[in-house]
């Protein structure tokens, strides 16, 4: 059994995929989870529920509405058109809007409760030390998290590679552009090619299987390591209590 | 100066606090607890910002840190451009660095070029064999050193202190007080000082905001705050002095310090360490009921300091016992005695006579 090169270009799209999608994850994750970890806004509720709602709609209920956002007349669609001269309707590029949405929740639930952990006055001491916003996020905010942090990247990125229904509605099943693992496999199955969805399906279950490890050895490595901190200690229950939830 | 008029709400307490804070020395906000000490010094440091349809404002020697005022719209200097240190009483290090990061952390976002030196802080607080430890590998008493010691090498142009011995139990908390006491005034940085502990108060404080309910009672030097018969701390339990002078000699038979009280007079004081101790000028305490009074300055007793004083007030009297407030050469004594002595060597104001003390403690740089 050989992986074919169209399989290969599924493998080398998802894992681009996504590697793109949880960069982008981080930068925009990060920050808003700082922001509702200290917020006390009206509208913080709300944007809480959007971002928790890919936990709960059926996928195709986001990809449908994509497909509407990314469809030419819309204004959001042609804005893109303009920009970058390229649609966003079966395209990698929307793909990866689609996988940032679907994963959100991932990154921003995990690391907002892990900010609220950080008592108010380690910030409150960095900043009488002379450290600005940006600084204290970097220098105690980024550190005090750091496992957190890998953790929620590497679910965002096993979530990603897993996804099929938001491909399937915004996709087009391109081979080279959004011709993911999870398409692929679909594909050989309806075409009754068993040998190549059995690699596909083992290569998407051992890469799934190695970023959640990665998790869970952090979680066990922590809670050794930081047998005697609280701070710590309240970062690993947390982390296990929220991987077990998914 | 730090000119402070501070006016805040939390349900039923109301905090109002209109005044002006020496920036020399230590100015102890003293009070009992839920008086709104904290609350002040959070204010103050830009922690916490008091609620925007009241009047406040706070400014550090010409420097605008918060206005709020029904003329000027609400205006708010970042905390990380105020300069200030905070030093609180659960001992906020980064438990993600080593004690050498901690200080440096402070070192690297100094505003303005210091001289206050890494070796020389490490050194006077003794945690140069620390510096590789993480947070947790520490004492409460060590943490609270390296806060400190973080604290003074960020530069700040204010220190505030909110109750830092309190967390720590008996022996780290001389510990860190002793420390404090000698870096007292060391580098021409103010501190604020939170504290409801009388014998800190004594140790520590040049100037003392006493506050009661959310309302200031006083705000005077220590020693007006200490003697004054309309303050609280004057009548209670263990009232007493403390007074700051200069070490005259030492007499090394005895192990005795001579303490310069006024031109004429002078105390004698036990200092086993008398011959080493660096500082030229110390601050003493002689409490209440360690004075008592004598008509004839007597020779035959074991008491060494005998010392002729004016009566210049007399308490009214509270379970059988009055303080007398004494005055030697401008330096202002306590004694509390009964009101049957007063009686039978019938003690009026005005009157020249002896105060026999018969305990001082001597408690440290001044």
């Amino acid at each position: 059994m050989f992986l074919m090169p169209e399989d290969i270009t599924a493998i080398l799209l998802t894992l681009k995929l996504a590697a793109v999608s949880t960069a982008i994850l981080l930068l925009l994750g990060l920050p808003l989870a700082w922001w509702l970890a200290r917020t006390s806004n009206r509208i913080k509720p709300i944007i809480e529920t959007l971002i928790a709602l890919p936990l709960i709609l059926p996928p195709t209920v986001i990809g449908f509405y994509l497909l509407l956002a990314f469809s030419p007349d819309n204004w959001l669609a042609s804005y893109w058109q303009q920009w970058f001269g390229t649609s966003l309707a079966f395209s990698f590029s929307g793909l990866v809007i689609g996988s940032v949405i679907y994963s959100l929740p991932f990154v921003v639930q995990p690391m907002q409760s892990s900010y609220e952990r950080i008592p108010k006055l380690t910030l409150l001491t960095a900043a009488s030390l002379g450290a600005n916003k940006v600084d204290q996020f970097f220098s105690v905010l980024l550190p005090m998290t750091k496992r957190s942090t890998i953790a929620a990247a590497s679910l965002a990125f096993a979530h990603t590679m897993g996804e099929f229904g938001v491909v399937l509605m915004i996709g087009g099943n391109i081979p080279g552009e959004t011709q993911v693992i999870s398409m692929a496999l679909y594909d050989h199955v309806e075409s009754l090619a068993y040998d190549r969805a059995h690699i596909l399906a083992l290569t998407l279950l051992a890469m799934s299987f190695f970023s959640l490890l990665i998790i869970y050895g952090i979680d066990r490595r922590g809670s050794r390591r930081y047998k005697n901190s609280h701070e710590s200690r309240h970062e690993n229950n947390h982390l296990r209590i929220r991987n077990a939830g998914h | 100066m730090l000119a402070i008029n501070i006016n805040q709400t939390l349900g039923n307490f109301t905090l109002q606090v209109d005044t002006l804070i020496p920036t020399d020395g230590v100015t102890a906000i003293f009070g009992p607890s839920a008086s709104g000490k904290s609350t002040l010094l959070n204010i103050i440091a830009g922690f916490s910002t008091p609620h925007k349809s009241l009047t406040n404002t706070v400014s550090f020697n010409d420097q605008s840190w918060l206005k709020n005022t029904s003329k000027e719209p609400f205006n708010h200097l970042p905390i990380h451009q105020r300069r200030i240190a905070y030093v609180t009483q659960k001992a906020c290090l980064f438990s993600h660095l080593n004690v050498k990061k901690n200080l440096q952390y402070a070192i690297d976002r100094r505003l303005v070029d210091s001289a206050i030196d890494f070796h020389d802080i490490c050194t006077r607080l003794k945690i140069d064999s620390l510096l590789d430890k993480l947070p947790e590998q520490l004492s409460g008493g060590e943490q609270q050193r390296v806060v400190i010691a973080r604290a003074l090498l960020s530069a700040p142009q204010l220190i505030l202190f909110d109750e830092p011995l309190s967390a720590l139990d008996e022996s780290h908390r001389e510990d860190v007080l002793h420390h404090l006491e000698q870096l007292h005034q060391s580098f021409g940085i103010p501190f604020l000082y939170v504290t409801h502990n009388i014998e800190e108060l004594m140790r520590l404080a040049d100037h003392v905001l006493l506050l009661n309910n959310g309302q200031l009672v006083a705000n005077r030097s220590i020693a007006d705050t200490l003697s004054d018969f309309n303050l609280p701390l004057s009548q209670q339990q263990h009232s007493g002095v403390v007074l700051e002078g200069a070490i005259d000699q030492f007499d090394a038979q005895y192990q005795l310090l001579k303490f310069k009280l006024g031109n004429n007079h002078a105390l004698w004081i036990s200092d086993a360490n008398a011959n080493t101790r660096p500082q030229h000028n110390i601050r003493i305490r002689v409490y209440a009921k360690d004075v008592s009074i004598t008509l004839q300055a007597s020779t035959n007793t074991s008491i060494l300091n005998i010392i002729p004083v004016v009566i210049s007030e007399i308490s009214e009297v509270t379970n059988g016992q009055a303080i007398l407030k004494l005055n030697c050469d401008n330096h202002l004594l306590l004694s509390r005695i009964t009101a049957k002595s007063i009686q039978q060597l019938g003690l009026t104001v005005g009157q020249s006579v002896f105060a026999q003390i018969k305990g001082i403690a001597l408690l440290g740089a001044a």
